[in-house]
């Protein structure tokens, strides 16, 4: 078993759940998400991210847009669906579920004290 | 100094210096073998590439132009290695991550190679030492009485060369990373500073490999050179028969669209082709050519277009629509004869016949002259012809002219003599076949001793795709002699063999067994003069 492996298949596990977060409140571009996965220390390297929106907007969870950029390419403005939206909200109730249930496991003594 | 060079990234021009180039090629040269099972593998390079493109113009603010191995490294630390990429689940991850490991590819491997690279490749691919493959070459070669080395050719000829660094890596059995490129890359030039190191040490054992390298590699050169001399002469003689069996196939085609626009052909006169049996069931002859020719025609075509590109490299690729569009009409070609075939075995067709009946007035050692007679209006020949044409009676009429007339003479057995007229025609009931062979116009004549028989039919030309005819059956008691004209026996079903006689229409003849025999031949001087007139 490799430590490395695991955190990151930990981090891929809600990696999803994050972008999807990202994009609920402003549609943003591939470099706009990766600043704030970065801030959050979530991801180190940027490959991660770009397999994941091309499953997520085939899986129809996003959409994009093309817009022009001053000396660069166009860029991809990503933007959540309503089913994309659906499955946020989903992931989030899942997500309150599993801190209780990881918090009730890793401190059983903080609850048999209280 | 470095030479640089101008790429396109996400439609941004860059200037880029070659080592930079190398190790971003092999970087998304990387990432592409990694992401190699994911469905939208070139959108996602895409976005990728689009990316480092934006990360490299971030880079250019300032006086710098041009891209060099330091700005790719950053941007390679940025992005993260190949594997960083893939997001598969775990399970997934370890598999492949395992069949990495163990998938090793068979490949040439001309940088440690005496002759080709076969050794070498072995070696990397079973995990041991060259030395020892080669050895066991050599055993094999010797054990198999040199039937081995046939096996090395064929290695040789099938297993490719390692040549781009993710090849060599396949080869060795290691994951295609960043790390592992790296140091490949970099074994590259240590290879060629190496080299100028080792001189002393390794002079003599590489001086050998690279002379023996060197004398197979132009062995190589010559074999591939007869190979393809080989290619060349098949390609020559695959073009030379289908260019042949084309031309014939057009010539044939071109004469026999003869009958469908003239109703008249002699490839089919003559018996060499047989297709009546199919028109004459309604099918047009036309439908039967045309279909023949294309499911002839397209495998000699794309032979020829095969034969072509093998004997001429630079030969365009026939474009895939072109293949698919003429595969297409072959199997609808063949599809119509099918159909063709099945329908006219299923709907058979029945005959229907008109009759006449008329007595004759002979007496026993009477003669009878059975005479023949053409119309001039129609043909100057009044012998049998196996042809059928649409010609124009004296009103300028359209009319269908056969000479399709058969006479068979019998022996009366009640000694009555008759003579009996079929016009018949097939259609596919009976009572049709009836009332075609009604407008069939047979003209014939008894006199007193003899019978004047039409040489020919007349037709409305409608019945031109119908098989038609006409049968007389003569029956004659015995003792009664006959004469002939010059082109009765051309019409006689029940003619004889050939004669002494030069004059067959002077000679009497009589019915024995249903077969006409010559009774004056034999006895020219006697008989013969006696019965004339």
């Amino acid at each position: 078993m490799n430590i490395e492996n695991t955190k990151a298949q930990m981090r891929k596990g809600i990696l999803e759940y994050c972008i999807l977060s990202i994009l609920k409140n402003k549609d943003a571009y591939v470099a706009e998400i990766l600043d704030e996965l970065k801030s959050a220390k979530l991801i180190v390297v940027e490959g991660t991210i770009y397999p994941l929106l091309t499953r997520l907007k085939n899986a129809e969870l996003l959409e994009y847009r093309w817009e022009e950029s001053t000396g660069g390419p166009p860029r991809k403005y990503y933007k959540l669906t309503s089913s994309g939206q659906a499955f946020l909200d989903e992931l989030s109730n899942s997500w309150t579920d599993l801190q209780i249930a990881v918090k009730t496991i890793t401190n059983p003594k903080d609850q048999n004290h209280e | 100094m470095n030479k640089t060079l101008d790429i396109n990234i996400a439609n941004q021009i860059f200037h880029i210096d070659e080592n930079a180039y190398k190790v971003l090629k092999n970087y998304l040269d990387a990432i592409k073998s990694y992401l190699a099972n994911e469905t939208s593998r070139d959108e996602i390079i895409q976005d990728i590439e689009s990316r480092i493109a934006e990360l490299f113009i971030e880079r250019m603010i300032s006086d710098k132009q041009v891209i060099t191995s330091e700005d790719v490294n950053e941007i390679i630390k940025i992005m993260g290695e190949p594997k960083d990429y893939s997001i598969s689940d775990e399970e997934d991850n370890q598999q492949s991550q395992a069949y990495q490991k163990v998938e090793k590819k068979l490949y040439r491997d001309k940088d440690q190679s005496y002759i080709s690279g076969v050794s070498a490749g072995l070696g990397h691919y079973l995990g041991i030492d060259v030395i020892w493959v080669r050895l066991l070459w050599i055993l094999f070669a010797v054990l198999s009485f040199g039937w081995a080395i046939l096996i090395y050719i064929l290695l040789w000829i099938l297993v490719p060369e390692a040549k781009t660094t993710a090849e060599k890596l396949a080869m060795k059995g290691e994951p295609i990373n960043l790390s592992n490129i790296e140091k490949k890359i970099k074994e590259g030039y240590d290879n060629v500073s190496e080299k100028i190191k080792d001189v002393d040490v390794k002079k003599h054992s590489k001086q050998a490999q690279s002379s023996i390298s060197s004398f197979f590699s132009e062995l190589e050169k010559v074999v591939l050179k007869i190979g393809k001399t080989l290619v060349k002469i098949i390609g020559f003689i695959l073009m030379l028969f289908s260019g042949l069996g084309l031309l014939s196939l057009l010539f044939t085609a071109l004469g026999l669209s003869g009958i469908g626009l003239f109703g008249n052909i002699d490839l089919i006169d003559s018996g060499i082709i047989r297709i009546d049996g199919l028109i004459y069931n309604g099918i047009p002859a036309w439908l039967v050519i045309t279909a023949t020719f294309i499911a002839l025609a397209i495998p000699l075509v794309l032979i020829f277009i095969l034969s072509l590109r093998l004997l001429f490299s630079n030969i365009k690729r026939v474009s895939k629509t072109f293949i698919i569009s003429i595969i297409i009409l072959w199997v609808l070609s063949i599809a119509t004869l099918i159909f063709i075939g099945v329908n006219s075995s299923l709907r058979e067709r029945v005959s229907g016949e008109v009759v006449n009946t008329t007595s004759l007035n002979l007496k026993p050692q009477d003669t009878i002259l059975i005479k023949m007679k053409g119309n001039l209006n129609y043909t100057v020949s009044p012998f049998k012809k196996n042809q059928e044409k649409i010609t124009y009676d004296e009103n300028d009429n359209k009319i269908l002219y056969d000479s399709n007339v058969d006479i068979k003479l019998n022996r009366s057995s009640d000694q009555v003599a008759y003579i009996r007229v079929s016009k018949w025609t097939y259609a596919f009931d009976e009572n049709k076949a009836r009332n075609q062979a009604n407008l069939l116009t047979y003209n014939y004549n008894i006199d007193t001793n003899q019978i004047l028989l039409d040489s020919y039919f007349l037709s409305p030309p409608e019945l031109s795709d119908n098989y038609l005819g006409v049968d007389i059956d003569i029956y004659i008691p015995d003792d009664v002699k006959i004469k002939l004209n010059e082109n009765t026996n051309d019409f006689l079903e029940n003619y004889f063999h050939p004669l002494e006689s030069k004059n067959k229409f002077d000679e009497i003849y009589t019915l024995n067994d249903n077969k006409l025999f010559c009774s004056s031949c034999k006895v020219i001087e006697s008989s013969g003069n006696q019965n004339k007139e």
